[in-house]
Protein backbone atom coordinates (compact mmCIF):
# COMPACT_ATOMS: atom_id res chain seq x y z
CA UNK A 1 0.00 0.00 0.00
CA UNK A 2 1.17 3.37 -0.53
CA UNK A 3 2.25 5.98 2.41
CA UNK A 4 -0.57 8.06 3.05
CA UNK A 5 -1.33 10.25 6.16
CA UNK A 6 -3.71 9.02 9.51
CA UNK A 7 -6.74 11.55 8.86
CA UNK A 8 -8.10 8.58 7.36
CA UNK A 9 -8.66 9.14 3.82
CA UNK A 10 -6.08 10.54 0.94
CA UNK A 11 -7.72 12.27 -2.15
CA UNK A 12 -5.85 11.85 -5.17
CA UNK A 13 -6.42 13.34 -8.73
CA UNK A 14 -6.54 10.59 -11.03
CA UNK A 15 -3.34 11.45 -13.26
CA UNK A 16 -1.12 11.58 -9.53
CA UNK A 17 -2.32 8.08 -8.85
CA UNK A 18 -1.59 6.67 -11.95
CA UNK A 19 2.21 7.83 -12.31
CA UNK A 20 2.93 7.27 -8.81
CA UNK A 21 1.59 4.01 -7.96
CA UNK A 22 3.73 0.93 -8.84
CA UNK A 23 3.75 -1.21 -6.01
CA UNK A 24 6.99 -4.03 -5.64
CA UNK A 25 4.27 -6.57 -7.66
CA UNK A 26 4.23 -4.35 -10.77
CA UNK A 27 0.79 -3.64 -11.66
CA UNK A 28 -2.24 -6.22 -12.51
CA UNK A 29 -4.23 -4.12 -14.53
CA UNK A 30 -3.17 -1.07 -16.35
CA UNK A 31 -5.55 1.19 -18.15
CA UNK A 32 -3.78 4.24 -19.87
CA UNK A 33 -5.27 6.76 -22.36
CA UNK A 34 -8.49 4.85 -22.88
CA UNK A 35 -12.08 6.05 -24.41
CA UNK A 36 -14.74 3.87 -25.86
CA UNK A 37 -17.71 4.98 -27.96
CA UNK A 38 -21.04 2.47 -28.84
CA UNK A 39 -22.84 3.47 -32.16
CA UNK A 40 -26.26 5.14 -31.26
CA UNK A 41 -29.42 4.22 -33.25
CA UNK A 42 -29.17 6.83 -35.45
CA UNK A 43 -25.57 5.86 -36.35
CA UNK A 44 -23.72 8.50 -35.04
CA UNK A 45 -21.04 7.33 -32.07
CA UNK A 46 -21.77 8.02 -28.70
CA UNK A 47 -18.59 8.08 -25.69
CA UNK A 48 -19.03 6.04 -23.07
CA UNK A 49 -15.37 6.36 -21.32
CA UNK A 50 -13.42 9.22 -22.28
CA UNK A 51 -8.65 9.39 -21.10
CA UNK A 52 -9.41 6.41 -18.69
CA UNK A 53 -5.80 5.76 -16.78
CA UNK A 54 -6.00 3.73 -13.95
CA UNK A 55 -3.50 1.61 -12.98
CA UNK A 56 -4.09 -1.32 -10.19
CA UNK A 57 -1.32 -2.74 -7.73
CA UNK A 58 -1.03 -6.98 -7.39
CA UNK A 59 -3.79 -7.66 -3.96
CA UNK A 60 -5.32 -4.47 -4.39
CA UNK A 61 -8.98 -4.06 -3.85
CA UNK A 62 -10.49 -1.22 -6.28
CA UNK A 63 -13.87 -0.31 -6.57
CA UNK A 64 -15.80 1.45 -8.90
CA UNK A 65 -18.21 4.10 -8.48
CA UNK A 66 -20.45 6.29 -10.74
CA UNK A 67 -23.82 7.48 -11.76
CA UNK A 68 -25.72 4.78 -14.04
CA UNK A 69 -24.22 4.62 -17.53
CA UNK A 70 -20.90 6.45 -16.97
CA UNK A 71 -19.63 3.14 -18.56
CA UNK A 72 -18.54 1.32 -15.41
CA UNK A 73 -19.53 -1.77 -17.08
CA UNK A 74 -17.71 -1.32 -20.08
CA UNK A 75 -14.66 -0.15 -17.75
CA UNK A 76 -14.82 -4.00 -16.49
CA UNK A 77 -15.50 -5.77 -20.06
CA UNK A 78 -12.47 -3.87 -21.47
CA UNK A 79 -10.18 -5.31 -18.69
CA UNK A 80 -12.23 -8.70 -19.35
CA UNK A 81 -11.20 -9.06 -23.00
CA UNK A 82 -15.06 -9.43 -23.50
CA UNK A 83 -14.75 -5.48 -25.48
CA UNK A 84 -11.76 -3.84 -27.27
CA UNK A 85 -10.80 -0.35 -26.48
CA UNK A 86 -11.16 1.71 -29.59
CA UNK A 87 -8.67 4.23 -28.15
CA UNK A 88 -5.80 3.54 -25.27
CA UNK A 89 -3.92 0.61 -24.05
CA UNK A 90 -5.48 -2.17 -21.46
CA UNK A 91 -3.11 -4.37 -19.97
CA UNK A 92 -3.86 -7.37 -17.53
CA UNK A 93 -1.20 -9.23 -16.15
CA UNK A 94 1.52 -6.75 -18.69
CA UNK A 95 0.00 -8.38 -21.75
CA UNK A 96 -3.60 -7.91 -23.44
CA UNK A 97 -6.80 -8.98 -21.94
CA UNK A 98 -8.13 -12.06 -22.93
CA UNK A 99 -11.39 -13.88 -22.60
CA UNK A 100 -11.20 -17.20 -20.85
CA UNK A 101 -7.84 -16.39 -18.93
CA UNK A 102 -8.26 -18.63 -15.76
CA UNK A 103 -6.16 -16.32 -13.65
CA UNK A 104 -8.88 -14.42 -13.98
CA UNK A 105 -12.52 -15.10 -12.01
CA UNK A 106 -15.41 -13.24 -12.55
CA UNK A 107 -18.75 -12.86 -10.51
CA UNK A 108 -22.08 -11.16 -11.59
CA UNK A 109 -24.74 -9.63 -10.19
CA UNK A 110 -26.79 -12.29 -11.32
CA UNK A 111 -25.37 -15.79 -10.36
CA UNK A 112 -25.61 -17.71 -13.29
CA UNK A 113 -26.03 -20.80 -11.37
CA UNK A 114 -26.61 -24.05 -14.14
CA UNK A 115 -30.20 -25.44 -13.01
CA UNK A 116 -29.60 -28.62 -13.96
CA UNK A 117 -26.32 -28.71 -11.95
CA UNK A 118 -26.26 -29.67 -8.07
CA UNK A 119 -24.32 -27.12 -5.75
CA UNK A 120 -21.07 -29.19 -6.24
CA UNK A 121 -21.58 -29.56 -9.71
CA UNK A 122 -21.97 -25.72 -10.41
CA UNK A 123 -18.88 -25.09 -7.59
CA UNK A 124 -16.88 -27.40 -9.85
CA UNK A 125 -17.73 -26.15 -13.17
CA UNK A 126 -15.12 -23.56 -13.39
CA UNK A 127 -12.24 -26.42 -12.79
CA UNK A 128 -13.91 -28.90 -15.14
CA UNK A 129 -13.30 -26.55 -17.94
CA UNK A 130 -10.19 -25.08 -16.84
CA UNK A 131 -9.37 -29.12 -17.05
CA UNK A 132 -8.61 -29.80 -13.60
CA UNK A 133 -8.69 -33.72 -12.93
CA UNK A 134 -11.71 -34.87 -11.71
CA UNK A 135 -10.87 -35.76 -7.76
CA UNK A 136 -8.58 -32.64 -7.76
CA UNK A 137 -11.49 -30.32 -8.49
CA UNK A 138 -14.10 -32.35 -6.37
CA UNK A 139 -11.76 -31.98 -3.10
CA UNK A 140 -11.42 -28.22 -4.22
CA UNK A 141 -14.90 -27.43 -4.68
CA UNK A 142 -15.69 -29.59 -1.28
CA UNK A 143 -13.41 -27.00 -0.18
CA UNK A 144 -14.61 -24.17 -1.39
CA UNK A 145 -18.33 -25.33 -0.08
CA UNK A 146 -17.52 -25.59 2.97
CA UNK A 147 -15.44 -22.11 3.23
CA UNK A 148 -18.95 -20.46 1.90
CA UNK A 149 -20.91 -22.25 4.76
CA UNK A 150 -22.50 -24.69 2.33
CA UNK A 151 -20.94 -27.91 2.57
CA UNK A 152 -24.40 -29.64 3.54
CA UNK A 153 -26.38 -28.20 0.54
CA UNK A 154 -23.82 -29.89 -2.12
CA UNK A 155 -26.38 -32.36 -3.38
CA UNK A 156 -29.04 -29.73 -3.71
CA UNK A 157 -30.45 -28.09 -6.83
CA UNK A 158 -29.97 -24.47 -7.12
CA UNK A 159 -33.87 -23.62 -7.29
CA UNK A 160 -33.54 -25.42 -3.46
CA UNK A 161 -31.77 -22.23 -2.33
CA UNK A 162 -32.02 -18.92 -1.56
CA UNK A 163 -30.90 -15.85 -3.53
CA UNK A 164 -27.94 -15.36 -0.69
CA UNK A 165 -27.02 -19.01 -0.66
CA UNK A 166 -27.10 -19.24 -4.60
CA UNK A 167 -24.62 -16.12 -4.85
CA UNK A 168 -22.46 -18.19 -2.12
CA UNK A 169 -22.16 -20.82 -5.15
CA UNK A 170 -21.25 -18.33 -7.89
CA UNK A 171 -18.43 -17.34 -5.11
CA UNK A 172 -17.40 -20.34 -4.45
CA UNK A 173 -17.28 -21.39 -8.22
CA UNK A 174 -15.29 -18.09 -8.97
CA UNK A 175 -12.93 -19.02 -6.34
CA UNK A 176 -12.48 -22.62 -7.17
CA UNK A 177 -9.87 -22.04 -9.97
CA UNK A 178 -7.64 -19.36 -7.32
CA UNK A 179 -7.74 -16.62 -10.15
CA UNK A 180 -5.24 -14.14 -9.37
CA UNK A 181 -7.43 -11.32 -11.02
CA UNK A 182 -11.51 -10.96 -9.61
CA UNK A 183 -13.82 -8.81 -11.22
CA UNK A 184 -17.07 -8.02 -9.73
CA UNK A 185 -19.72 -6.41 -11.25
CA UNK A 186 -22.07 -5.87 -8.46
CA UNK A 187 -22.13 -9.27 -7.35
CA UNK A 188 -24.66 -8.46 -4.45
CA UNK A 189 -27.20 -5.70 -6.14
CA UNK A 190 -29.39 -8.92 -6.43
CA UNK A 191 -29.54 -9.42 -3.24
CA UNK A 192 -32.03 -8.21 -0.03
CA UNK A 193 -30.33 -6.32 2.84
CA UNK A 194 -29.86 -8.08 5.36
CA UNK A 195 -28.22 -10.74 3.10
CA UNK A 196 -26.21 -8.31 1.40
CA UNK A 197 -24.52 -7.08 4.57
CA UNK A 198 -23.65 -10.72 5.87
CA UNK A 199 -22.68 -11.79 1.89
CA UNK A 200 -19.81 -8.68 1.99
CA UNK A 201 -18.68 -9.71 5.19
CA UNK A 202 -18.13 -13.39 3.85
CA UNK A 203 -16.49 -12.13 0.82
CA UNK A 204 -14.26 -9.88 2.50
CA UNK A 205 -12.99 -12.67 4.91
CA UNK A 206 -12.21 -14.82 1.89
CA UNK A 207 -10.30 -12.55 0.20
CA UNK A 208 -8.60 -11.46 2.73
CA UNK A 209 -6.88 -15.34 3.07
CA UNK A 210 -6.39 -14.97 -1.10
CA UNK A 211 -4.67 -11.98 -1.61
CA UNK A 212 -6.23 -11.61 -5.36
CA UNK A 213 -6.53 -8.39 -6.79
CA UNK A 214 -10.53 -7.15 -7.09
CA UNK A 215 -11.62 -4.82 -9.28
CA UNK A 216 -15.47 -4.29 -7.78
CA UNK A 217 -18.19 -2.51 -10.13
CA UNK A 218 -20.87 -1.25 -7.52
CA UNK A 219 -23.60 1.35 -7.18
CA UNK A 220 -23.06 1.21 -3.22
CA UNK A 221 -20.82 4.34 -2.18
CA UNK A 222 -20.69 1.65 1.46
CA UNK A 223 -20.04 -1.52 0.14
CA UNK A 224 -16.90 0.70 -1.53
CA UNK A 225 -15.76 2.22 1.11
CA UNK A 226 -16.02 -0.84 3.07
CA UNK A 227 -14.50 -3.25 1.20
CA UNK A 228 -12.14 -1.41 -1.08
CA UNK A 229 -8.64 -0.05 -0.42
CA UNK A 230 -9.52 2.63 -3.64
CA UNK A 231 -12.48 3.92 -4.84
CA UNK A 232 -12.60 5.55 -7.96
CA UNK A 233 -15.80 7.96 -8.58
CA UNK A 234 -16.78 8.25 -12.36
CA UNK A 235 -18.24 11.23 -14.09
CA UNK A 236 -21.30 10.92 -15.84
CA UNK A 237 -21.35 9.96 -19.20
CA UNK A 238 -19.37 9.60 -21.21
CA UNK A 239 -17.37 8.38 -18.02
CA UNK A 240 -13.98 10.28 -16.81
CA UNK A 241 -12.30 9.48 -13.98
CA UNK A 242 -13.59 12.36 -11.30
CA UNK A 243 -11.59 11.45 -8.31
CA UNK A 244 -10.09 8.56 -6.88
CA UNK A 245 -10.52 8.09 -2.41
CA UNK A 246 -7.78 6.18 -0.73
CA UNK A 247 -9.50 4.32 1.74
CA UNK A 248 -7.87 3.83 4.96
CA UNK A 249 -9.41 2.44 6.97
CA UNK A 250 -8.08 -0.56 9.48
CA UNK A 251 -8.61 -4.01 8.26
CA UNK A 252 -10.18 -6.77 8.82
CA UNK A 253 -13.01 -4.32 8.51
CA UNK A 254 -17.24 -6.04 8.58
CA UNK A 255 -19.69 -3.81 7.12
CA UNK A 256 -21.62 -3.58 10.18
CA UNK A 257 -19.04 -2.34 12.65
CA UNK A 258 -17.64 0.58 10.24
CA UNK A 259 -21.16 2.25 10.35
CA UNK A 260 -19.80 2.85 13.92
CA UNK A 261 -16.24 4.89 12.72
CA UNK A 262 -16.12 8.33 12.06
CA UNK A 263 -14.00 8.08 9.47
CA UNK A 264 -16.54 5.98 7.40
CA UNK A 265 -19.07 8.49 7.57
CA UNK A 266 -16.67 11.36 6.52
CA UNK A 267 -16.03 9.66 3.34
CA UNK A 268 -19.51 8.43 2.93
CA UNK A 269 -20.41 12.00 2.54
CA UNK A 270 -17.11 13.24 0.48
CA UNK A 271 -18.14 10.51 -2.31
CA UNK A 272 -21.60 11.29 -1.93
CA UNK A 273 -21.28 14.66 -2.36
CA UNK A 274 -18.96 13.91 -5.35
CA UNK A 275 -21.46 11.94 -6.84
CA UNK A 276 -24.77 12.87 -6.25
CA UNK A 277 -23.41 16.13 -8.86
CA UNK A 278 -22.86 13.92 -11.66
CA UNK A 279 -25.91 11.93 -10.40
CA UNK A 280 -27.45 15.31 -11.18
CA UNK A 281 -25.77 16.23 -14.03
CA UNK A 282 -27.10 13.58 -16.27
CA UNK B 1 -12.72 -17.61 10.70
CA UNK B 2 -15.52 -17.77 13.86
CA UNK B 3 -16.89 -14.63 12.80
CA UNK B 4 -17.02 -16.29 9.19
CA UNK B 5 -19.04 -19.07 10.74
CA UNK B 6 -21.31 -16.52 13.08
CA UNK B 7 -22.28 -14.65 9.81
CA UNK B 8 -23.26 -17.87 7.70
CA UNK B 9 -25.37 -19.09 11.27
CA UNK B 10 -27.09 -15.14 10.92
CA UNK B 11 -27.63 -16.15 6.91
CA UNK B 12 -29.21 -19.48 7.83
CA UNK B 13 -31.77 -17.57 9.73
CA UNK B 14 -31.90 -14.59 8.08
CA UNK B 15 -33.41 -16.73 4.79
CA UNK B 16 -36.76 -16.86 6.13
CA UNK B 17 -37.64 -16.32 2.58
CA UNK B 18 -37.26 -19.49 0.72
CA UNK B 19 -38.60 -23.20 1.82
CA UNK B 20 -34.92 -24.44 1.93
CA UNK B 21 -34.15 -25.66 5.02
CA UNK B 22 -37.34 -27.56 5.24
CA UNK B 23 -37.13 -29.40 1.50
CA UNK B 24 -33.26 -30.38 2.75
CA UNK B 25 -34.45 -31.63 5.52
CA UNK B 26 -34.80 -35.43 5.36
CA UNK B 27 -37.32 -36.02 7.97
CA UNK B 28 -39.78 -33.08 7.06
CA UNK B 29 -39.61 -35.04 3.25
CA UNK B 30 -40.16 -37.91 4.91
CA UNK B 31 -42.86 -37.27 5.99
CA UNK B 32 -44.81 -34.76 3.12
CA UNK B 33 -43.94 -38.29 1.56
CA UNK B 34 -45.96 -40.31 3.14
CA UNK B 35 -48.75 -37.69 3.24
CA UNK B 36 -48.19 -37.80 -0.39
CA UNK B 37 -49.16 -41.47 -1.09
CA UNK B 38 -52.03 -40.74 1.13
CA UNK B 39 -53.51 -38.48 -1.37
CA UNK B 40 -52.39 -40.27 -4.02
CA UNK B 41 -54.19 -43.09 -2.96
CA UNK B 42 -57.54 -41.20 -2.20
CA UNK B 43 -56.84 -39.47 -5.92
CA UNK B 44 -56.95 -43.52 -7.02
CA UNK B 45 -59.97 -44.38 -5.26
CA UNK B 46 -62.23 -41.54 -6.88
CA UNK B 47 -60.58 -42.29 -10.62
CA UNK B 48 -61.72 -45.95 -9.84
CA UNK B 49 -65.34 -44.25 -8.51
CA UNK B 50 -65.40 -42.22 -11.61
CA UNK B 51 -64.79 -45.29 -13.81
CA UNK B 52 -67.13 -47.08 -12.34
CA UNK B 53 -69.69 -44.67 -12.88
CA UNK B 54 -68.70 -44.20 -17.01
CA UNK B 55 -69.15 -47.89 -17.37
CA UNK B 56 -71.81 -48.46 -14.91
CA UNK B 57 -73.65 -45.38 -16.86
CA UNK B 58 -73.00 -46.64 -20.32
CA UNK B 59 -74.57 -49.80 -19.44
CA UNK B 60 -77.54 -48.75 -18.03
CA UNK B 61 -78.53 -46.69 -20.27
CA UNK B 62 -77.64 -48.67 -23.24
CA UNK B 63 -79.85 -51.74 -21.52
CA UNK B 64 -82.80 -50.08 -21.38
CA UNK B 65 -82.40 -48.77 -24.70
CA UNK B 66 -81.93 -44.86 -24.02
CA UNK B 67 -79.53 -45.08 -26.53
CA UNK B 68 -79.36 -47.58 -29.18
CA UNK B 69 -76.80 -50.52 -28.59
CA UNK B 70 -76.03 -50.88 -32.08
CA UNK B 71 -74.40 -47.69 -31.56
CA UNK B 72 -72.78 -47.70 -29.28
CA UNK B 73 -72.44 -51.29 -27.80
CA UNK B 74 -72.24 -51.87 -24.54
CA UNK B 75 -70.09 -52.88 -21.69
CA UNK B 76 -70.73 -56.18 -21.38
CA UNK B 77 -69.86 -57.41 -24.37
CA UNK B 78 -67.03 -54.90 -25.41
CA UNK B 79 -64.97 -55.96 -22.84
CA UNK B 80 -65.59 -59.63 -23.48
CA UNK B 81 -64.97 -59.02 -26.90
CA UNK B 82 -61.30 -57.09 -25.98
CA UNK B 83 -60.32 -59.84 -24.10
CA UNK B 84 -61.10 -62.46 -26.53
CA UNK B 85 -59.24 -60.34 -28.87
CA UNK B 86 -56.22 -60.34 -26.69
CA UNK B 87 -56.77 -63.65 -25.51
CA UNK B 88 -55.50 -65.71 -29.09
CA UNK B 89 -57.70 -63.20 -30.80
CA UNK B 90 -54.65 -61.98 -33.02
CA UNK B 91 -55.35 -58.30 -31.54
CA UNK B 92 -51.68 -58.21 -29.89
CA UNK B 93 -50.56 -59.04 -33.60
CA UNK B 94 -52.29 -55.85 -34.84
CA UNK B 95 -51.10 -53.75 -32.06
CA UNK B 96 -47.47 -55.20 -32.69
CA UNK B 97 -47.53 -54.01 -36.18
CA UNK B 98 -49.07 -50.32 -34.83
CA UNK B 99 -46.31 -50.20 -32.12
CA UNK B 100 -43.47 -51.54 -34.86
CA UNK B 101 -44.71 -48.53 -37.11
CA UNK B 102 -45.00 -45.91 -34.34
CA UNK B 103 -41.52 -46.60 -33.43
CA UNK B 104 -39.48 -46.48 -36.46
CA UNK B 105 -41.76 -43.39 -37.54
CA UNK B 106 -40.68 -41.96 -34.46
CA UNK B 107 -36.94 -42.86 -34.01
CA UNK B 108 -36.60 -41.60 -37.84
CA UNK B 109 -38.16 -38.31 -36.77
CA UNK B 110 -36.17 -37.85 -33.58
CA UNK B 111 -32.96 -38.43 -35.42
CA UNK B 112 -34.09 -36.26 -38.52
CA UNK B 113 -35.67 -33.91 -36.00
CA UNK B 114 -33.11 -33.76 -33.80
CA UNK B 115 -30.01 -33.07 -36.43
CA UNK B 116 -32.85 -30.64 -38.11
CA UNK B 117 -33.18 -28.49 -35.20
CA UNK B 118 -29.56 -28.51 -34.30
CA UNK B 119 -29.12 -27.25 -37.67
CA UNK B 120 -31.55 -24.44 -37.56
CA UNK B 121 -30.12 -23.35 -34.64
CA UNK B 122 -26.49 -23.75 -35.04
CA UNK B 123 -25.75 -21.99 -38.97
CA UNK B 124 -28.05 -18.86 -39.81
CA UNK B 125 -27.66 -19.77 -43.18
CA UNK B 126 -29.74 -22.45 -43.24
CA UNK B 127 -31.93 -21.08 -40.52
CA UNK B 128 -32.70 -18.18 -42.95
CA UNK B 129 -32.84 -20.34 -46.27
CA UNK B 130 -34.95 -23.61 -45.23
CA UNK B 131 -36.79 -22.93 -42.07
CA UNK B 132 -39.12 -21.17 -44.60
CA UNK B 133 -39.77 -24.14 -46.32
CA UNK B 134 -40.11 -26.06 -42.89
CA UNK B 135 -42.47 -23.69 -41.94
CA UNK B 136 -44.61 -24.28 -44.93
CA UNK B 137 -44.46 -27.70 -45.14
CA UNK B 138 -45.43 -27.79 -41.92
CA UNK B 139 -48.80 -25.89 -42.47
CA UNK B 140 -50.15 -28.72 -44.88
CA UNK B 141 -52.34 -30.61 -43.00
CA UNK B 142 -50.46 -34.33 -43.59
CA UNK B 143 -53.26 -36.73 -43.05
CA UNK B 144 -54.68 -35.29 -46.33
CA UNK B 145 -51.61 -36.34 -47.95
CA UNK B 146 -51.58 -39.95 -46.59
CA UNK B 147 -53.48 -41.08 -49.68
CA UNK B 148 -50.61 -39.92 -51.15
CA UNK B 149 -47.97 -41.70 -49.48
CA UNK B 150 -50.31 -44.70 -50.09
CA UNK B 151 -49.75 -43.95 -54.00
CA UNK B 152 -46.02 -43.59 -53.69
CA UNK B 153 -45.38 -45.91 -50.86
CA UNK B 154 -47.63 -48.86 -51.24
CA UNK B 155 -50.60 -50.71 -48.51
CA UNK B 156 -47.55 -51.46 -46.20
CA UNK B 157 -45.99 -50.35 -42.87
CA UNK B 158 -43.35 -48.05 -44.97
CA UNK B 159 -46.62 -45.46 -46.13
CA UNK B 160 -47.08 -45.36 -42.73
CA UNK B 161 -43.94 -44.72 -41.61
CA UNK B 162 -43.48 -41.90 -44.21
CA UNK B 163 -46.59 -40.21 -42.90
CA UNK B 164 -45.46 -40.28 -39.21
CA UNK B 165 -42.35 -39.12 -39.75
CA UNK B 166 -44.24 -36.00 -41.80
CA UNK B 167 -46.11 -35.15 -39.00
CA UNK B 168 -43.53 -35.60 -35.60
CA UNK B 169 -40.20 -34.39 -37.69
CA UNK B 170 -41.14 -30.82 -37.60
CA UNK B 171 -42.13 -31.12 -33.81
CA UNK B 172 -38.88 -32.65 -32.72
CA UNK B 173 -37.07 -30.24 -35.16
CA UNK B 174 -39.28 -26.83 -33.88
CA UNK B 175 -38.71 -28.18 -30.51
CA UNK B 176 -35.00 -28.41 -30.65
CA UNK B 177 -34.16 -25.16 -32.73
CA UNK B 178 -36.65 -23.65 -30.06
CA UNK B 179 -34.72 -25.01 -26.91
CA UNK B 180 -31.34 -24.51 -28.62
CA UNK B 181 -32.29 -20.86 -28.90
CA UNK B 182 -33.39 -20.42 -25.77
CA UNK B 183 -30.20 -20.36 -23.81
CA UNK B 184 -29.89 -18.10 -20.72
CA UNK B 185 -27.39 -15.30 -21.93
CA UNK B 186 -25.91 -14.80 -18.57
CA UNK B 187 -25.01 -18.67 -19.27
CA UNK B 188 -23.57 -17.65 -22.53
CA UNK B 189 -21.27 -15.29 -20.85
CA UNK B 190 -20.68 -17.03 -18.00
CA UNK B 191 -19.28 -20.01 -20.48
CA UNK B 192 -17.29 -17.55 -22.29
CA UNK B 193 -15.39 -16.19 -19.58
CA UNK B 194 -14.83 -19.22 -18.04
CA UNK B 195 -13.12 -20.01 -21.49
CA UNK B 196 -15.47 -22.84 -22.88
CA UNK B 197 -14.64 -24.36 -26.31
CA UNK B 198 -17.16 -24.57 -28.59
CA UNK B 199 -18.00 -28.03 -28.26
CA UNK B 200 -17.86 -27.62 -23.87
CA UNK B 201 -20.19 -24.20 -24.57
CA UNK B 202 -22.48 -26.61 -26.42
CA UNK B 203 -22.75 -29.73 -24.28
CA UNK B 204 -22.43 -28.11 -20.88
CA UNK B 205 -24.40 -24.91 -21.52
CA UNK B 206 -26.62 -25.10 -24.65
CA UNK B 207 -27.93 -28.91 -24.65
CA UNK B 208 -28.85 -29.41 -21.09
CA UNK B 209 -30.49 -26.05 -21.13
CA UNK B 210 -32.88 -27.27 -24.20
CA UNK B 211 -33.38 -30.91 -22.93
CA UNK B 212 -36.28 -30.12 -21.41
CA UNK B 213 -37.76 -28.48 -24.60
CA UNK B 214 -36.79 -31.10 -26.71
CA UNK B 215 -38.03 -33.48 -24.58
CA UNK B 216 -41.32 -32.11 -24.83
CA UNK B 217 -40.78 -32.14 -28.42
CA UNK B 218 -40.21 -35.63 -28.44
CA UNK B 219 -43.28 -36.67 -26.18
CA UNK B 220 -45.55 -34.88 -28.59
CA UNK B 221 -44.01 -36.68 -31.57
CA UNK B 222 -44.48 -39.90 -29.91
CA UNK B 223 -48.36 -38.81 -30.11
CA UNK B 224 -48.18 -37.89 -33.00
CA UNK B 225 -46.18 -40.81 -34.46
CA UNK B 226 -49.10 -43.00 -32.70
CA UNK B 227 -51.86 -41.20 -34.46
CA UNK B 228 -50.28 -41.24 -37.31
CA UNK B 229 -49.99 -44.95 -37.40
CA UNK B 230 -53.45 -45.74 -36.23
CA UNK B 231 -55.06 -42.45 -38.96
CA UNK B 232 -52.75 -44.50 -41.88
CA UNK B 233 -53.93 -48.18 -41.06
CA UNK B 234 -57.38 -47.20 -40.69
CA UNK B 235 -57.07 -45.32 -44.35
CA UNK B 236 -55.79 -48.59 -46.19
CA UNK B 237 -58.00 -50.59 -43.88
CA UNK B 238 -55.07 -53.35 -44.63
CA UNK B 239 -53.03 -53.58 -41.93
CA UNK B 240 -52.64 -52.90 -37.86
CA UNK B 241 -55.33 -52.33 -35.27
CA UNK B 242 -56.28 -48.71 -37.01
CA UNK B 243 -56.91 -51.57 -39.82
CA UNK B 244 -59.06 -53.69 -37.36
CA UNK B 245 -61.16 -50.81 -36.23
CA UNK B 246 -61.49 -49.44 -39.91
CA UNK B 247 -62.46 -52.95 -40.31
CA UNK B 248 -65.07 -53.35 -37.84
CA UNK B 249 -66.65 -49.83 -38.55
CA UNK B 250 -67.34 -50.44 -41.99
CA UNK B 251 -69.19 -54.01 -40.91
CA UNK B 252 -71.42 -52.07 -38.04
CA UNK B 253 -69.62 -53.92 -35.92
CA UNK B 254 -69.24 -51.62 -32.89
CA UNK B 255 -68.46 -54.12 -30.33
CA UNK B 256 -65.93 -55.11 -31.77
CA UNK B 257 -64.62 -51.57 -32.74
CA UNK B 258 -65.21 -50.95 -28.69
CA UNK B 259 -63.18 -53.47 -27.87
CA UNK B 260 -60.35 -52.80 -29.99
CA UNK B 261 -60.12 -49.11 -28.84
CA UNK B 262 -59.66 -50.37 -25.12
CA UNK B 263 -56.23 -51.78 -26.39
CA UNK B 264 -55.75 -48.60 -28.15
CA UNK B 265 -56.18 -46.82 -25.04
CA UNK B 266 -54.17 -49.01 -22.94
CA UNK B 267 -51.46 -49.31 -25.22
CA UNK B 268 -51.33 -45.03 -25.36
CA UNK B 269 -51.56 -44.95 -21.72
CA UNK B 270 -48.69 -46.99 -20.89
CA UNK B 271 -46.28 -45.83 -23.20
CA UNK B 272 -46.89 -42.11 -21.89
CA UNK B 273 -46.43 -43.47 -18.28
CA UNK B 274 -43.19 -44.27 -19.71
CA UNK B 275 -42.15 -41.23 -21.12
CA UNK B 276 -43.06 -39.67 -17.91
CA UNK B 277 -41.19 -42.18 -15.85
CA UNK B 278 -38.26 -41.58 -18.42
CA UNK B 279 -38.54 -37.59 -17.95
CA UNK B 280 -39.22 -37.45 -14.42
CA UNK B 281 -35.78 -39.63 -14.52
CA UNK B 282 -33.69 -37.54 -16.65
CA UNK B 283 -34.60 -33.69 -15.73
CA UNK B 284 -35.16 -34.43 -12.06
CA UNK B 285 -33.69 -30.85 -11.79
CA UNK B 286 -36.45 -29.48 -13.69
CA UNK B 287 -39.18 -30.74 -11.60
CA UNK B 288 -37.50 -29.76 -8.44
CA UNK B 289 -37.66 -25.91 -10.51
CA UNK B 290 -41.17 -26.39 -11.05
CA UNK B 291 -41.67 -27.64 -7.26
CA UNK B 292 -39.85 -24.30 -6.24
CA UNK B 293 -41.65 -21.72 -7.68
CA UNK B 294 -45.10 -22.72 -6.01
CA UNK B 295 -42.89 -23.10 -2.51
CA UNK B 296 -43.11 -19.77 -1.67
CA UNK B 297 -39.55 -18.14 -2.11
CA UNK B 298 -39.66 -14.82 -4.23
Amino acid sequence: MTSRGTTGETIEGPEGTVSTTRAPGGSVVRIAGVSHSFAAPDGARRPVLEGIELEIRRGEFVAIVGPSGCGKTTLLNLVAGLVRAEVGIVQVHGGRPKVGDPEVGYLFARDALLPWRTVLGNAELALEIAGVAKTERRRRAEELLASVGLADSANAYPAQLSQGMRQRVAIARTLATRPDLLMLDEPFSALDAQTKLLLQDTFSQLWAGLGATVVLITHDLSEAISLADRVVLMTARPGRIKRVFEVDLPRPRSVVTLQSEEAYHRMYQQLWSELSEEVVRQ
Amino acid sequence: MTQLEANLEADATVRNDVAVPRRLDKNASGRQRSRGARTSVTVRVIQLALLVALFGSWQLLAATKVLNPAFVSEPSQYFPSFWHGVDGGGLLGLIGTTLYETFVGFALSAILGLAGGYLLAEFKAFDVIIRPFMTGFNSIPRIALAPLFVLWFGLGSLSRIVLIVSLSFFIVAFNTYAGLQGVNRDHLLLSRVLGASRRERFFKFVLPSAAPSIFAGLQLALTYAFLGAVVGEMLTGSDGLGGYLALKMGSFDTTGFFGGLILLVIVALAVSAIVRALENRLLRWRAIELAGTQGGGQ
